[in-house]
């Protein structure tokens, strides 16, 4: 994108250029957020490991699946923004 | 008149011989037990069931519950949870949020994003949402008041990254202390519980728990049961 405007002074006058340029931009801030929520969810899922060896009640291994399906689910979508979007 | 020797006597005794030394060695084996079931000094306990329920807030006597630290003759005999009422208002702010995208098509730029920007939005919106909902519910559902019959015991989970237990020993209980204060509290029969122990500047505080009046009656009723132990010398 920086290698483009360099090449084409003209690149952010001209109208689709620009949306492109913003869009490109606005789909990189959402990689950056989907990868920091990765994080969170990987912190999550370690999280309820360390609750469970404190207190183990019946059904702990239903929360652990559900924070599993969570860490999935946002692995997920980070893969979306850097591929579909 | 000379004892005549007859095999069939002999091995009747010492079969009795043989039994009475297993049953000595059994009575031996038997493991000893100090402490009494805790449905034979707690009438509240023992009115209520064994549960096998999860998500509740006061789980008497519970199936399968273990935590950290506890002793191999050491029994769950109460298990609390924050009231449910006092989890509303992260319950209603996740509704909030998730009614929020709704109103996504009145902000212009919103609009002029592509398909593709948009579900990305949606997705990762809900997705937060979802992580929140979660993280509030473990909150509560791990921030745990166990009550032992050896010990009372509070599991806080102060952040993710941040754990507080506070643990005394039944004996050591100086004080209990209930309150239910504000009509919230009062209808729906919750409130704070606060144990002094005699251990300097220790005092712990189960927070908007139900039934507190039975909770404080369980605890006189582990108190007393501890002192009884000391006198009988059922102590170890």
């Amino acid at each position: 994108m920086l290698f483009q405007l360099m090449l084409q002074p003209d690149f952010l006058t001209n109208g689709t250029s620009a949306v492109g340029l913003l869009l490109e931009l606005f789909k990189w801030l959402l990689v950056i957020l989907s990868g920091i929520y990765v994080l969170v969810a990987v912190i999550i899922t370690r999280q309820i490991g360390l609750m469970r060896a404190t207190v183990s009640t019946p059904h702990t291994a239903r929360i652990k699946l559900i924070s599993l399906v969570h860490l999935l689910l946002s692995v997920l979508l980070l893969l979306y923004f850097i591929f579909v979007l | 008149m000379p004892e005549v020797f007859n095999s069939a006597t002999y091995k009747k005794k010492d079969s009795v011989k043989k039994n009475k030394s297993s049953s000595a060695t059994t009575s031996s084996k038997k493991p000893h037990h100090p402490h009494r079931n805790v449905d034979d000094y707690s009438e509240v306990l023992a009115a209520e069931p064994n549960s096998s329920r999860v998500f509740t807030s006061f789980v008497p006597k519970p199936k399968h519950t273990h935590f950290e630290s506890q002793g191999s003759a050491e029994h769950v005999v109460l298990l609390l949870r924050q009231h449910p009422i006092t989890q509303v208002p992260w319950i209603v702010m996740a509704l909030f949020f998730a009614l929020v995208p709704f109103g996504f098509s009145f902000f212009p730029v919103y609009g002029t994003l592509p398909f593709r920007y948009q579900l990305g939005v949606l997705m990762m919106w809900y997705l937060a949402l979802v992580g929140f909902s979660l993280q509030s519910f473990l909150k509560w559902f791990y921030n745990v008041y166990i009550l032992t019959d050896e010990r009372v015991i509070d599991v806080d989970f102060i952040s993710l990254a941040q754990k507080n237990i506070t643990s005394a020993k039944i004996d050591h209980i100086e004080d209990v202390t209930s309150e239910s204060i504000g009509f919230s509290s009062t209808f729906f029969d919750y409130g704070t519980i606060l144990i002094q122990t005699a251990a300097a500047a220790q005092e712990l505080t189960f927070e908007a728990v139900p039934h507190p009046a039975k909770v404080t009656a369980v605890i006189n009723d582990l108190i007393l049961e501890e002192e009884r132990e000391k006198i009988e010398g059922r102590t170890h």
